[in-house]
C-alpha cells in the first residue's frame, strides 16, 4: 500500500513539502555555530548536583521565578534537602535571586534575566546554556571575554578560564553539564510526564489506526466484486 | 427511545436529516484520501474550540499577567500543558490540513461550476482562520507574540490618509500594549464560532452540489455509494493517521512551532535580532518583503491571499478531471506548489539581498501563474482537443453532455 | 437518488460475523480513547497545584493571647485560631453543647487551650462575628460557644474542624493531621 500511495505525483509532492519544511525550518533557527558538542546527562544525580551548584551561584543574581522550591520534590531532593534550600522561604514561595533590581542595575547595568525558562528561549536548550557557560577564555591583555556571547555581562562564574589544572577543569565541566540540566528541568518540567505518557497515546493510537485500517479495508471490499 | 424520536421527527427532520446527509448521503466511490481533509479540517476547528475553552479558563487576558498565566497552565493547572500544546500544534495542524485541502482542491479543479460558492467560502474560511491564528499568537504574550503583533498591525498604516489612525484605533494604543491584548483575546474567542457558521454553510453549499471527483464530472448514480459506512470508515482511518502524526509532535517536539524568542516575556523596548512569522503566514510574509513599497507589499500579500477567489474565472478550460487530463495545468500546479515552497523558505530567512532577489522572482512567478491562467487554460483546452482527447477523456465529457450529470439534481 | 450496492450478496458469503466483531471491537477501542481524552480536560478543572499548595499553611500562634482569635487563610476559607482561658475551657468541657449538635469538648480540640475551627457559618457560609459567649453570625443570627458548637439556630451543625496539627509549641500545620 505504502509503495502505491509513495508512486502518486501528490504523494510525492508531499513528502518534497515536508522536506523543504524541515530543512527550512532548520536553517530559519540559526543555529549557532561554535556549541560545544559534549552529552549532557539528565538523570536525577544530575540534576540534583544541578540545583546545588545553581543556588551557590546562579541564584545570587537570577530570579527562578516560575519554580518553587517545593518544585524541586519532584527532582527527587528529599523534603529536608529542600527545606535546607529554601531557608527561611515558605515552600511554596518562587526561587528568587538575594540581589533586587537596584542592586543588579548598581552591578550589571541592567537586571538580570530570569532563568527559568531560558533553556527553552535559546534554541539549543542546555546545550547552549552548558557551552555559554564554558565559553569564557583569557584574552592576552588578561581580560576574560566569553567566545558565544562576547556582549554578555556575566562574570565567567565557574572560574573555568583561570583553572589550568585538568582534574579540576573536568569537574568544572560536570557542573556546567548538571546546571544545564537542571535549567532544561526548569524549564520543561513535565517533560518527563509529557514522554511517558506520550508513549502510551501512542501505542493506543497505532492499535486503533490498524483496527480502523482494516475495518475499512473490509467494509470496501465488498463493492470491489 | 423509538417513541422519543418519533415525537422529535414531528417537529424537527432529525432522523430525516440522518439518513439523507449522514448515512445515505450518496458519495463518489472513486474519492481518494486527499478527500479526506475536509472532514479533519472540522475534526481540527473541534478541537480547537475545545482545548481553547479550556484554555481560557485559566488564561488572563491582561499584558502584566498574560506570560505568567501561560506559565501558570503549563506549570500547576492539571494537564494544562497537555491542553496547551494540543492548541498550539493544533493551529499549525489546521493550516497544513487546510492548504493541503485546498491544494486538493486546485488540482482537481474542483472549485469549477457549480462549486464556486462552496471555494468562495473556503476562501473567506482561510481568511477567518488567518485572523484567528494571528490574535492567537499575541496572547502568550511572548517577545514573538509582541513583535509579531506590532509588525502585522503596522501594515494598515499603508492605508493612505488614515492610515495612522487606524493603526491606533486597532490597538487602542500608540503601540501594541494592553489593550490590543485585551481585545484580539475576545475576539480569538469569537472568531472560531464565526469560522463554524461559515463552515455550516460551506457544509450546505457541499450537500446541494455534492463531492467532486477526482474525474472531474459528476457521476451518475451508479458510481455513488452511501457515505455510511465507507466514507465514516474511511475518514476515521484518516484520521487514525493525522492524530499519530498530531500526538508526535504534541507529546515529544510540541516545541518544533513555537519560537524560542516567544519563551521570553514581551519587551516593547526591544526588538528580537530576527522576527519571523510562524511557517503558515510565510509565503505571504516573503510576498511582503518582496516588494519595496509599503502600499505596494501590503497590496501584494492582500492579493496573494485573495486572488484564489478569482480561480473559477481564471481557469476557462471545460476538459474535466482537473490536472489529471491537462498536461499544462499540471505543470502550472506544480510549478505553484514549489513556488509556495520557496517562498516559504524566503519568509524565514533574514531580509538579505540574496535572498530578497530569490523572493521577487518567486513573487513575480506567483502572480504570473493566476495571470496566465485564463490564456493557457484556454490554449491548453483548443490544443488538446485538436489532437484528440484521450478515449477516458471523450467518455467523461460525452457522459457529462449525455446524462447532464454536472445539475446536481 | 438510488444508490447501488455490487457487493450486497458477497457480504453474505464473507464471514459477517467477523467483520461485525472488527466493527464492535474498534467502536469500543475507539469510544475508551475518547473517554481517556475527556480526563485531561476534566482534570484541569480541578484545583491547580499551586491551589493545592496553598492548602497547608504554617501558622505562627506564639504572638496570639489568652481569649484572643487569630484568622487566617486556608483553602481559600477563614480559619479561626483561638486561645482560650482555663475558664473557658473548663466551661466548654462541662457541656455538651446544646441538642442541635451535640459534642464534647475534647472530640473538638487538640490542646484544650486551641481551638481551631473554619471560620464559616454552617448554615449558610458566612463568616461569624466573636462574641464573649462564643460567636455570632450576623447573617441569620446562628449563635456558637466557645467550642465552636451550634448553640441556637438555624445553623445546623458546629463549625466545621479541619486537619491539622502542632509541628512545634508554638508553630501550627493547618491542612495536614499528624
Amino acid at each position: 500500500m505504502i509503495k502505491k500511495l509513495i508512486k502518486k505525483p501528490a504523494m510525492r509532492l508531499l513528502l518534497l513539502l515536508v522536506c523543504c519544511f524541515q530543512i527550512g525550518s532548520s536553517w530559519a533557527e540559526g543555529h549557532p555555530t561554535d556549541l560545544r558538542e559534549d552529552d549532557i546527562a539528565h538523570e536525577p544525580a544530575n540534576l540534583q548536583n544541578g540545583i546545588q551548584v545553581a543556588m551557590n551561584l546562579c541564584t545570587l543574581c537570577h530570579d527562578l521565578k516560575y519554580v518553587k522550591y517545593h518544585d524541586l520534590l519532584e527532582i527527587g531532593l528529599s523534603a529536608k534537602e529542600v527545606d535546607k534550600i529554601r531557608g527561611a522561604n515558605s515552600a511554596s514561595d518562587p526561587i528568587l535571586s538575594k540581589m533586587n533590581d537596584k542592586q543588579m542595575n548598581a552591578l550589571f547595568g541592567m537586571t538580570t534575566p530570569d532563568l527559568s525558562l531560558m533553556a527553552k528561549a535559546r534554541g539549543d536548550g542546555a546545550q547552549y546554556i552548558y557551552s555559554l557557560l564554558l565559553a569564557y577564555h583569557e584574552r592576552r591583555d588578561g581580560a576574560i571575554v566569553n567566545n558565544l556571547y562576547p556582549d554578555i555581562k556575566m562574570p565567567d562564574v565557574l572560574a573555568y578560564s583561570i583553572e589550568n589544572d585538568e582534574r579540576a577543569r573536568s569537574a568544572i565541566e560536570q557542573n556546567a553539564r548538571d546546571i544545564a540540566a537542571f535549567l532544561a528541568w526548569t524549564a520543561d518540567p513535565k517533560a518527563k510526564e509529557r514522554r511517558t505518557l506520550g508513549v502510551y497515546v501512542m501505542l493506543y493510537l497505532f492499535v486503533l489506526t490498524f483496527m480502523l485500517y482494516r475495518l475499512k479495508q473490509k467494509t470496501w471490499s465488498r463493492l470491489k466484486t | 427511545m423509538s417513541k422519543v424520536i418519533q415525537w422529535i421527527d414531528r417537529r424537527f427532520p432529525l432522523s430525516s436529516f440522518i439518513k439523507h446527509d449522514l448515512v445515505e448521503y450518496p458519495t463518489p466511490r472513486n474519492l481518494s484520501y486527499w478527500w479526506n481533509f475536509g472532514f479533519l479540517a472540522g475534526f481540527v476547528l473541534v478541537l480547537q474550540i475545545l482545548t481553547g475553552i479550556f484554555l481560557a479558563m485559566h488564561y488572563k487576558p491582561d499584558a502584566s499577567l498574560a506570560f505568567d498565566s501561560v506559565d501558570h497552565i503549563m506549570r500547576e493547572v492539571n494537564y494544562g500543558w497537555l491542553i496547551r500544546y494540543m492548541h498550539a500544534v493544533g493551529a499549525s495542524a489546521f493550516f497544513a490540513v487546510i492548504y493541503i485541502h485546498m491544494a486538493r482542491t486546485l488540482y482537481y479543479g474542483s472549485y469549477r461550476a457549480p462549486r464556486e460558492l462552496m471555494w468562495w467560502t473556503g476562501q473567506a474560511l482561510l481568511l477567518a482562520l488567518m485572523a484567528t491564528a494571528f490574535m492567537g499568537y499575541l496572547l502568550p504574550w511572548g517577545q514573538m507574540s509582541f513583535w509579531g503583533a506590532q509588525v502585522i498591525t503596522s501594515l494598515f498604516g499603508a492605508t493612505p490618509f488614515i492610515g495612522d489612525e487606524i493603526v491606533i484605533w486597532l490597538r487602542g494604543d500608540f503601540a501594541v500594549g494592553d489593550a490590543t491584548l485585551t481585545r484580539f483575546f475576545a475576539l480569538h474567542y469569537l472568531f472560531p464560532f464565526i469560522i463554524a457558521s461559515i463552515v455550516i454553510i460551506h457544509l450546505i453549499a457541499l450537500h446541494h452540489v455534492k463531492s467532486s471527483n477526482p474525474s472531474g464530472i459528476n457521476l451518475t448514480a451508479k458510481n455513488n455509494i452511501p457515505f455510511h459506512p465507507y466514507f465514516t470508515v474511511k475518514d476515521l482511518f484518516g484520521l487514525g493517521v493525522f492524530l499519530i502524526i498530531y500526538c508526535y509532535f504534541v507529546f515529544f517536539s510540541p516545541e518544533f512551532f513555537i519560537e524560542a524568542e516567544n519563551n521570553q516575556p514581551a519587551n516593547p523596548l526591544q526588538t528580537p535580532p530576527h522576527i519571523v512569522p510562524e511557517w503558515y503566514f510565510l509565503p505571504f510574509y516573503a510576498i511582503l518583503r518582496s516588494v519595496p513599497d509599503l502600499l505596494g507589499g501590503v497590496i501584494a500579500m492582500a492579493l496573494s491571499v485573495m486572488i484564489f477567489a478569482a480561480m473559477p474565472f481564471l481557469d476557462r478550460s471545460k476538459i474535466p478531471g482537473g490536472a489529471k487530463y491537462r498536461p499544462i495545468y499540471r505543470g502550472m500546479f506544480y510549478i505553484f506548489v514549489v513556488d509556495v515552497v520557496v517562498l516559504t523558505y524566503v519568509g524565514a530567512q533574514p531580509p538579505t539581498n540574496f535572498w530578497t532577489l530569490i523572493g521577487q522572482v518567486a513573487t513575480l512567478i506567483y502572480f504570473a501563474l493566476f495571470t496566465l491562467l485564463p490564456f493557457l487554460s484556454k490554449f491548453e483546452e483548443r490544443w488538446l482537443r485538436k489532437q484528440g482527447l484521450p478515449a477516458e477523456v471523450e467518455e467523461l465529457i460525452r457522459c457529462e453532455e449525455q446524462c447532464g450529470c454536472t445539475d446536481p439534481k | 437518488m438510488t444508490t447501488s450496492e455490487s457487493g450486497n450478496k458477497t457480504e453474505t458469503l464473507e464471514e459477517p460475523d467477523r467483520r461485525q466483531f472488527l466493527e464492535k471491537a474498534t467502536c469500543a477501542v475507539a469510544g475508551a480513547g475518547v473517554a481517556a481524552a475527556a480526563w485531561p480536560f476534566i482534570s484541569s478543572m480541578n484545583p491547580a497545584s499551586d491551589v493545592l499548595s496553598k492548602s497547608i499553611v504554617e501558622v505562627d500562634i506564639s504572638q496570639i493571647q489568652v481569649d484572643e482569635v487569630k484568622t487566617v487563610e486556608w483553602q481559600s476559607k477563614p480559619v479561626f485560631i483561638f486561645r482560650r482561658s482555663p475558664t473557658q475551657i473548663s466551661a466548654m468541657q462541662e457541656s455538651m453543647g446544646s441538642r442541635i449538635d451535640p459534642q464534647p469538648d475534647d472530640e473538638r480540640v487538640l490542646k484544650p487551650e486551641w481551638l481551631v475551627v473554619i471560620g464559616l457559618c454552617t448554615h449558610l457560609g458566612c463568616v461569624p462575628t466573636k462574641k464573649p459567649e462564643g460567636w455570632f453570625c450576623p447573617c441569620h443570627g446562628s449563635r456558637y460557644d466557645n467550642s465552636g458548637r451550634v448553640i441556637r439556630g438555624p445553623a445546623p451543625k458546629n463549625l466545621y474542624l479541619l486537619p491539622y496539627q502542632f509541628v512545634s509549641a508554638d508553630k501550627l500545620l493547618l491542612g495536614k493531621s499528624a
